[in-house]
């Protein structure tokens, strides 16, 4: 499970796309994700902890317990400098990749 | 569950927990918003979300790497969390941890103990400097017996010429009384050394100085000795101030210039010196062999036991031993039939010498108890895997989830093997006090040769630790990789779907019948061998030793030590007897140069059969013993014809010997030998008895000749080792404490070397075997039972597996018989497999321990027939009694549950 893999790289990376949009909570990254992806989470929701530590592990993200809105303890994230950059190369990285995919595909037989 | 490991924040888990627990309560009541009943909710949140648990573990382990992606630390990280799955997967099942952890601790442990008593026996270098670059240097016999004496003149030319040693120092056993006006006598075990030897070894003093160059030089009064760590602290107790004292040998006084260190005990496993003197003194205190000047001089006089010899830096042992020949070689020419035709022999001197002559018995023994234990572990194993497989078929819908949801294989084997391996490495640490309790258990015993198991020092060294550790790690990966590799390998469709129906599982079946045949066949070779041993030592105590053991005391003294001269070592033996012969309960009292079963004290002599014409090589040899009257009395030995010796057979009346049966039968065949002449040197003996054969050295003796010759008639022997038996009507030990109260009443110095019962005598000697039958058949008790446990085992999980089936087919009106014995029809065949191989193995096996069976052959049809009987039948009752359970069960229940 090493960030170079082709794939599972993924839920990071639609996580870091969340959290652009500005500071969330495990679950209402969760609830997102659940509502704009299809199936990323479907068979584990759960995988979505591992990933936020990996991410907060690497400094991409980082974690606060603060309150909600309804006074409950949870811990929000936020991205960091260092995750900005790594969403913007990984972005460029599945570009060209996905362009390339689409070259092969669309080229005449 | 945390991992205290280094790095690790401690509160993270709580964290972790808190954040999922928060999602879960958000999720749940997201969905109740939806729709959903409380209860429901919350169950379809936790579905959704995946194990808890093994998510918690997954972030802790991501967690505990740290840093940035690297493939190194998040590996260590995943192992750590293989970790923790297993032990969180093995605390959900206490029933099956308890089981594997105690087989795998005796197992284990059982393995531990023996390779500890291996590497003791045979691995382990005396506590010298550079071990590995001594030799030990021995003169063959005339026969060709490698590990045989040397002579001093012979040992000096060694010295001179062996240029491939930095030096060779010589030694001599011999048994002193040791004595002082505050402490009373004792007999002691001597070392006499050259004054080099202690150099030569490098070894240093615990207290005072050892034996230098300059202490071996004859000079009357002023000996010097060295004292063994064992005998400072157990007779002198430990007293500094006896350094620098003065101690009487044998009469002679000696002054103590040293204590060795503990560790030192000497050069061999077998003889463990008390006290080490400089070899020219020892000749002013020894009334035998070396108490004769010509001994220094004289090649025929071979009376130098090992020498020890340091190899020059870069020399092997080949080319020392190559040396050696070539001395040896120049001086056969030289000195011709004076010395004889005798080689050397060259020994690494790398671990201790085995006791001399039984080297592969000693050998072959700590290897056959390790075999032993080694065959009950891969039983073990092959349960383990049994129970193993079970459980990871039970969890095949997990492993089948998992394999759906991209979880890799080998992610899955891995962690099965880690769950193995925990297991495994626990029960090594656990196996680690069996080992010391089995160890200690074992010190009472002695091995071949006479080597106290005690005295061995056997431990949890570090080779033993580590020995321990590749044992349990393989054992957690054979008894884990075949089932893992099975589960792991399942039919997703069936598995999820929850069929437990039967086709798919064809392979898991083939493997755990595998398992039973192995578990069979491993049982039998053990269970086989414990027989033998068993019927060994039956026989061994039941045996027909040519004389009655029961009843009978021995004591043996050495009045020789005491510079007692002949005449008086016949008074006393004469009071002694008297004095016991006045006790009502002693039957009869001897006095004798040897009694049967004991070590030493034989003497050999040719002799001439006046009218016998012996074939051009045979030699007329006998061996001679010298008895007082009622010897055969004393040790109820029966005489055949003619009469045993008495107390009229003194020096001035007629020179008479009674001899051994098949001494008799060998020269007069077919005739009385009564009245017949033997000529033993100038002597000639008439023979007037004839006695049964007895047993001399073990249980299963060729019968010797032997001549049984007036002691009264060779009194100089009366101040060698004497032994005094006496049979009583009562308690042989009782009257053990007679003797050695009547022994000191008469000579309160008197250095009784050994008291004990002749029973005890027999069971001394049959020590190996009993070893052998109280490991065997303890570990054949083991191995059947897990036997039993493995085939109940799979019965059952195979009965469970096909209970559709077999609900469908007794729903359809099938007999409940008829299902337990097609059950039992499958096992058949393995287990017939299983008694084959084990009768062929055990036939091949045995074979190696056929030096240790008495009265029994290796391949003994009885015990075969008995044991696979036995096995056999243990194996239906294990077969029948599960599969009668498990199709007990009202088949509409169980179709209901399907």
């Amino acid at each position: 499970m090493s960030g170079s893999d082709l794939f599972t790289g993924t839920l990071e990376i639609l996580i870091l796309k969340t959290l652009l949009a500005g500071t969330l909570h495990g679950y209402g990254i969760g609830r997102r994700l659940r509502a704009r992806t299809d199936g990323v989470l479907s068979v584990r929701e759960g995988a979505l902890y591992p990933a936020l530590q990996r991410l907060q592990t690497n400094g991409f993200i980082k974690g606060a317990w603060g309150k909600t809105e309804t006074g409950r303890r949870a811990k929000s994230y936020e991205l960091t400098t260092e995750g900005r950059d790594f969403l913007a190369s990984e972005t460029r990285r599945w570009e060209q990749f996905s362009g390339a995919v689409a070259e092969i595909l669309e080229e005449p037989s | 569950m945390s991992l205290d490991l280094p790095g690790f924040r401690r509160q993270l888990p709580e964290e972790i927990r808190e954040e999922i627990r928060f999602y879960l309560e958000e999720r749940a009541r997201e969905l109740k918003e939806q729709g959903m009943s409380e209860d429901e909710a919350w169950r379809a949140a936790l579905a959704a979300f995946g194990d808890v648990g093994e998510i918690e573990a997954e972030v802790e382990a991501i967690a505990l790497a740290g840093g940035r992606w690297s493939l190194g630390r998040e590996r260590w990280a995943s192992l750590a969390r293989d970790l923790r799955y297993a032990i969180r997967s093995l605390s959900k099942s206490p029933g099956f941890t308890l089981v594997a952890l105690s087989t795998l601790a005796l197992g284990l442990g059982a393995n531990t103990a023996m390779y500890g008593l291996v590497h003791a026996a045979l691995f382990t270098p005396p506590p010298v400097e550079a071990a590995d670059e001594l030799v030990a240097v021995y003169t063959t016999s005339r026969r060709g017996f490698p590990r045989s004496a040397t002579s001093y003149p012979d040992f000096l030319d060694y010295r001179a010429e062996a240029t491939l040693l930095e030096d060779l120092a010589g030694s001599s056993t011999l048994p002193a009384s040791l004595g002082d006006d505050e402490r009373g006598a004792r007999f002691i075990s001597l070392l006499a050394v050259t004054g080099n030897y202690f150099d030569v070894l490098g070894v240093d003093a615990r207290l005072g100085r050892l034996i230098a160059p300059s202490d071996d030089i004859l000079r009357a009064g002023e000996g010097v000795m060295v004292l063994s760590h064992a005998l400072w602290a157990s007779h002198f107790l430990a007293d500094p101030e006896v350094v620098g004292s003065t101690v009487r040998l044998n009469g002679e006084s000696f002054m103590v210039v040293g204590v060795t260190e503990p560790d030192f005990t000497g050069l061999s496993l077998d003889f463990r010196p008390d006290a080490w003197l400089p070899m020219q003194s020892a000749g002013a205190i020894s009334e035998g062999a070396m108490g004769h000047p010509e001994i220094w001089e004289s090649r025929g006089d071979r009376w130098m036991g090992m020498s020890v010899g340091r190899m020059v830096r870069g020399a092997r042992v080949e080319q020392v031993r190559a040396q050696f020949l070539q001395i040896s070689e120049r001086l056969k020419l030289e000195w011709g039939d004076a010395r004889g035709t005798r080689d050397t022999t060259v020994d690494p001197l790398a671990s201790y010498a085995l006791p001399n002559g039984a080297e592969a018995q000693v050998t072959r023994f700590v290897w056959l108890l390790l075999g032993v234990v080694g065959v009950t572990l891969l039983l073990a194993c092959a349960n383990l895997a049994n129970l193993v497989l079970a459980r990871a078929t039970t969890r095949r819908r997990e492993v089948a989830i998992r394999l759906a949801m991209g979880a890799k294989r080998i992610d899955l084997v891995r962690q099965l093997l880690m769950e193995s391996t925990l297991l495994a490495v626990t029960g090594g640490l656990l196996g680690l006090g069996v080992a010391v309790g089995l160890l200690d258990l074992l010190g009472a015993f002695q091995l071949p040769g006479g080597v106290s198991i005690e005295s061995l020092g056997a431990g949890l060294d570090q080779p033993v630790l580590l020995f321990t550790l590749i044992a349990s790690v393989l054992t957690g990966i054979v008894f884990g990789l075949v089932p893992t590799l099975q589960a792991s390998r399942p039919d997703l469709v069936s598995s999820l779907k929850g069929e437990g129906s039967t086709r798919t599982r064809r392979g898991g079946n083939q493997l755990r019948k595998g398992l039973v045949a192995t578990q069979v066949a491993l049982c039998l070779v053990l269970m086989i061998g414990s027989g033998l041993f068993l019927q060994t030592l039956r026989e061994g105590m039941s045996a027909d030793m040519g004389f009655d053991p029961t009843g009978i005391a021995l004591a043996r003294v050495n009045l020789g030590l005491l510079n007692y001269e002949s005449a008086d070592g016949m008074a006393f033996l004469g009071d002694l007897r008297s004095r016991l012969n006045s006790r009502p309960e002693v039957l009869a009292v001897s006095a004798s140069t040897r009694v049967p079963l004991q070590d030493g004290g034989a003497r050999g002599f040719f002799i001439d059969v006046p009218g016998y014409e012996p074939t051009p090589d045979e030699e007329l040899r006998v061996d001679l013993v010298g008895a007082s009257d009622s010897y055969f009395e004393s040790l109820s030995i029966p005489i055949l014809e003619g009469r045993g010796i008495e107390a009229t057979d003194v020096p001035g009346a007629q020179a008479i010997a009674v001899i051994s049966q098949s001494m008799a039968a060998r020269y007069w065949p077919g005739r009385s030998a009564l009245g017949r002449t033997i000529m033993l040197g100038e002597s000639a003996l008439t023979v007037v008895g004839v006695a049964e054969d007895v047993s001399w050295q073990t249980l299963n003796d060729e019968p010797t000749n032997f001549v049984y010759y007036p002691l009264a008639m060779t009194a100089n022997w009366s101040t060698g080792f004497i032994t005094v038996a006496a049979r009583s009507t009562g308690d042989p030990r009782e009257t053990m404490g007679t003797l050695r109260s009547e022994i000191t009443a008469l000579e309160a110095d008197a250095p009784i070397t050994s008291l004990l019962t002749m029973e005890d005598q027999v069971r001394n000697i049959l020590t190996a075997q009993e070893v052998g039958a109280v490991l065997l058949s303890g570990f054949g008790a083991l191995a059947l039972l897990l036997a039993t446990i493995g085939i109940a085992g799979v019965v059952t999980y195979t009965v469970r597996q096909q209970r559709r089936d077999i609900g469908i087919r007794m729903a359809l009106g099938a007999k409940s018989g008829s299902v337990v014995s097609e059950v039992a029809r499958g096992l058949a065949l393995p287990v017939g497999l299983g008694l084959l191989a084990g009768l062929v193995g055990a036939g091949l096996l045995t074979r190696t321990v056929e030096s240790f069976l008495f009265g029994v052959s290796p391949t003994d049809v009885g015990t075969y027939a008995t044991v696979t009987a036995a096995l056999l039948l243990v194996t239906v009752v294990a077969t029948f009694v599960p599969a009668r359970r498990a199709t007990s069960v009202d088949p509409i229940e169980v179709l209901k549950a399907e």
